[in-house]
């Protein structure tokens, strides 16, 4: 038979688990709002029975017995993925974005319109090559589109530059990242022996490794000691509660490369390659960012380059305003080996006279009214060229060629805004995959106020149940000790 | 689904920010008046927007070409409208001039006039427009036509030079007819036809060789009327074809308009009406956010 003092051991139980239970509630609604952090639960649970001989069992009271968050580690896996992806596209929409503006096509200012004015001028000296106004309008104009080509330039390789620095900045996060994992990795090992749950510390690492799935791809591996290990591209980044750190060096001194600082021999294998089937993230996303402006620039270099070689090529076979020919026919555009760009040569710069604007008739007439090599010169947009993938070159007679100088550049233009429009569209099919699933995991980890409010009632009402249960034992002693007995 | 509070939260935040960037591509679209304003708006109508900009800016210059091309032509065909009438008038003396009733005193007034009508001759064969020489081929500075020695010679200080220009992608037109169009050749000299008409019948007439008068002077004063027509007729020609370019290019102008407007401009009503919708639905949201964040069991409970 069970003293009757059991029964009041039981209430005291019951007390305790019903105040720790709204302990968890306060900390709930504590962090209703904190990032990352998934809701508590005091799981309850029956003490050891005590078994009356031949009456069956009777219960000893309740104990929590563990406080468990709810968190589903494949949601997490899901959400992460996706978040990679995201931060693929978003790299390169946020890129081609800024391209594009440089571009800025279309509009009346753009290098389609100075082209366009460049070749009109021609044009217009071929109507009146003796006029020095004239003369002076081609070679402004001819400045401006050089200025365009050199402004163009310059700004993607400050492009490429900050995507450079970009890597590194996010190289550092990695690294800070994975250090604090690992310092979470030993807190919750050290913590998980003595037998607990370390909730919040779990949550804690579990953000941070939702904020590396912004970066970059990895394998969570999960150790039974509670411990996590991150391997980043084959190679461990976190292990246990070591933290393998990466170091961004630029690499011949162009482009910044990524090597593990315990391996700085060879880089960090980034997949560049299109083909290559595989998740894809925030890091490779700039590397593809950087093979993008590599070949914006290549192409539309092709172009200028091209153009300055057919312009000087046909300047080349022309007469200038005082009849000169041959070698004293200055090429038109110079390349600036100082300020590493095209521009219009020094000598015609000082004497517009110096343009060959004229070429020898079949009379052998080269009057100064003779504006037949402009005139072929301002035909030279509409030739249809060959490209052999590095240059554009007029044809061998009697074949056609496939591109203008101008559409050449147009297709450009084109490539560009249908990447462009192909990362925008990715990052709004991705991001409303994400919100569905940010969503689900919010349904199952997210606080919600009204189930806690609910909780808290019942959990105060359970507690004044057994406070009250105090009282009936109370008097129950109080008949037994009082009451009772020899008077 | 279990609902929380942060998803409510989040949910509104979320579509409101969708309706403020739709309302925000609107407002671009309103106040640029331009429905692309970047390649990846619409890659396909940018590459055409870009191709018809330029087509629309050579046509303009093109058109600038054109009317070059016909102040070019207006001016030497007035120029030759000159010689032509010069030319009657000089066939209707040298008609004068063979009677064999005149004097030689009457004769010398007939040189006189022919003498004059040479000088004027001389001007509208230097006719110029902006200072440069239409008869003079490429060298348009210099005066092309010059009298020299003694007898008089009138000798051609331009040369061949034909003048290609652009007037449509690809058509090029020789505007100009130089000195070389006037000349014949007769015995392996090159001879200017007005020139040489008219120094014959000077000569002739100071000689009163009527018989000549009457047979070559005339002649060669038929030759020369021709060789007016016929270039007249060939700049006539030309004019022709340039108002023709003319009209072509204006006709391109506004189909080329019309058609990029259609890539490049907005339909304002469409975009006001999708702005307003958007505007609604905007709205909506914020109020509907604003009921469903604020409650909660709090509120209820005492």
């Amino acid at each position: 038979m069970r003293s009757i003092f059991s029964g009041l051991n039981t209430v005291v139980l019951a007390m305790q688990a019903q105040r720790k239970a709204a302990d968890v509630t306060a900390h709930n609604i504590a962090n209703a709002h904190t990032d990352g952090f998934s809701r508590q639960r005091a799981v309850m649970a029956t003490t050891q029975p005590f078994s009356y001989a031949g009456a069956g069992q009777v219960g000893t009271g309740v104990i929590v017995k563990e406080i468990e968050r709810a968190r589903d580690g494949f949601l997490d896996y899901q959400v992460r993925c996706e978040k990679q992806l995201m931060g693929y596209w978003e790299t390169r929409r946020d890129a081609l974005e800024q391209i594009e503006i440089l571009f800025m096509e279309p509009s009346e200012t753009s290098f389609n319109s100075v082209m366009s004015s460049f070749f009109d001028a021609w044009q217009e000296l071929s109507i009146s090559p003796e006029s020095s106004p004239v003369r002076t309008n081609l070679l402004e104009t001819s400045n401006t589109l050089m200025n365009t080509v050199d402004h163009l330039n310059s700004q993607l390789d400050n492009l490429k530059m900050d995507t450079n620095e970009t890597i590194r900045i996010k190289v550092n996060e990695i690294n800070n990242i994975a250090t604090q994992i690992a310092n979470l990795n030993q807190q919750i090992v050290r913590i998980t022996n003595r037998g607990d749950s370390p909730n919040d510390l779990m949550d804690r690492r579990d953000l941070l490794i939702d904020q590396l799935a912004d970066i970059i791809d990895f394998t969570v591996v999960s150790n039974p000691n509670g411990s996590t290990n991150i391997i980043f591209r084959g190679r461990d980044l976190v292990r246990e509660n070591t933290a393998y750190e990466l170091t961004a060096e630029y690499s011949n001194g162009a482009d910044v490369e990524i090597y593990w600082k315990k391996h700085p021999d060879q880089p960090v294998d980034i997949y560049r390659d299109e083909s290559y089937t595989r998740r894809r993230d925030s890091l490779e996303g700039l590397f593809s960012v950087r093979v993008e402006i590599d070949k914006i620039k290549e192409d539309f270099n092709i172009l200028v380059d091209s153009l300055v070689e057919l312009i000087n090529e046909q300047h080349g076979q022309g007469y200038d305003l005082e009849g000169n020919s041959g070698d004293d026919i200055e090429s038109f555009f110079e390349w600036d080996d100082t300020l590493n760009r095209w521009k219009v040569n020094e000598v015609i710069i000082n004497d517009v006279s110096k343009i060959a604007a004229a070429l020898e008739d079949t009379e052998g007439n080269i009057g100064i009214s003779n504006g037949l090599n402009a005139l072929e010169i301002a035909k030279l947009r509409n030739v249809r060229l060959n490209f052999d993938g590095e240059k554009l070159e007029i044809p061998p007679a009697g074949e056609s060629g496939h591109t203008t100088l101008e559409t050449f550049y147009r297709d450009s233009v084109s490539a560009l805004g249908v990447k462009s429009q192909e990362s925008t569209r990715m990052v709004e099919n991705q991001g409303a995959l994400l919100t569905q699933l940010v969503n689900r995991r919010e349904s199952l980890s997210g606080v919600s106020l009204d189930e806690e409010m609910a909780n808290m009632i019942l959990f105060l009402h359970a507690y004044d149940a057994a406070a009250r249960m105090v009282t009936t034992i109370d008097s129950m002693l109080d008949t037994v000790i009082n009451r009772m007995g020899v008077r | 689904m279990r609902v929380t509070n942060n998803m409510l939260a989040r949910n509104v935040l979320q579509n409101l920010q969708v309706n403020l960037a739709r309302m925000q591509k609107y407002q671009n679209q309103l106040s640029s008046g331009r429905s692309v304003s970047r390649p990846s708006d619409n890659p396909l109508s940018t590459v055409r927007i870009m191709g018809l900009t330029t087509r629309l800016e050579t046509g303009e210059q093109y058109r600038k070409n054109i009317d070059m091309s016909l102040s070019w032509l207006t001016t030497t065909e007035s120029a030759l409208a000159g010689i032509n009438n010069i030319m009657q008038r000089v066939r209707e003396l040298a008609i004068y001039g063979a009677s064999g009733t005149l004097s030689a005193d009457d004769r010398a007034t007939i040189v006189d006039e022919v003498k004059q009508l040479r000088g004027n001759l001389m001007q509208v064969a230097n006719s110029d427009i902006e200072g440069r020489y239409v008869f003079a081929g490429f060298n348009t500075a210099d005066v092309p036509f010059v009298e020299e020695g003694d007898p008089v010679e009138v000798v051609y200080k331009g040369d061949g030079g034909k003048m290609q220009w652009e007037i449509a992608p690809g058509v090029t037109m020789e505007v100009n007819i130089n000195g070389n169009n006037f000349e014949e050749d007769e015995t392996g000299d090159k001879i200017n036809v007005f020139f040489d008409a008219l120094l014959f019948l000077e000569e002739k007439l100071r000689s009163g060789e009527t018989e000549k008068l009457s047979g070559e002077a005339i002649e060669k004063i038929d030759k020369a009327i021709t060789r007016v027509l016929n270039l007249r007729s060939e700049v006539g020609a030309k004019m022709n074809r340039l108002e023709m370019a003319t009209s072509r290019n204006f006709e391109e102008k506004i189909n080329m308009t019309g058609l990029r407007s259609s890539l490049y401009d907005i339909d304002m009503a469409e975009i006001l009406i999708n702005y307003r919708i958007q505007e609604s639905v905007y709205h909506a949201s914020l109020s509907t956010g604003a009921r469903s964040i604020q409650p909660s069991l709090v509120d209820f409970l005492r």
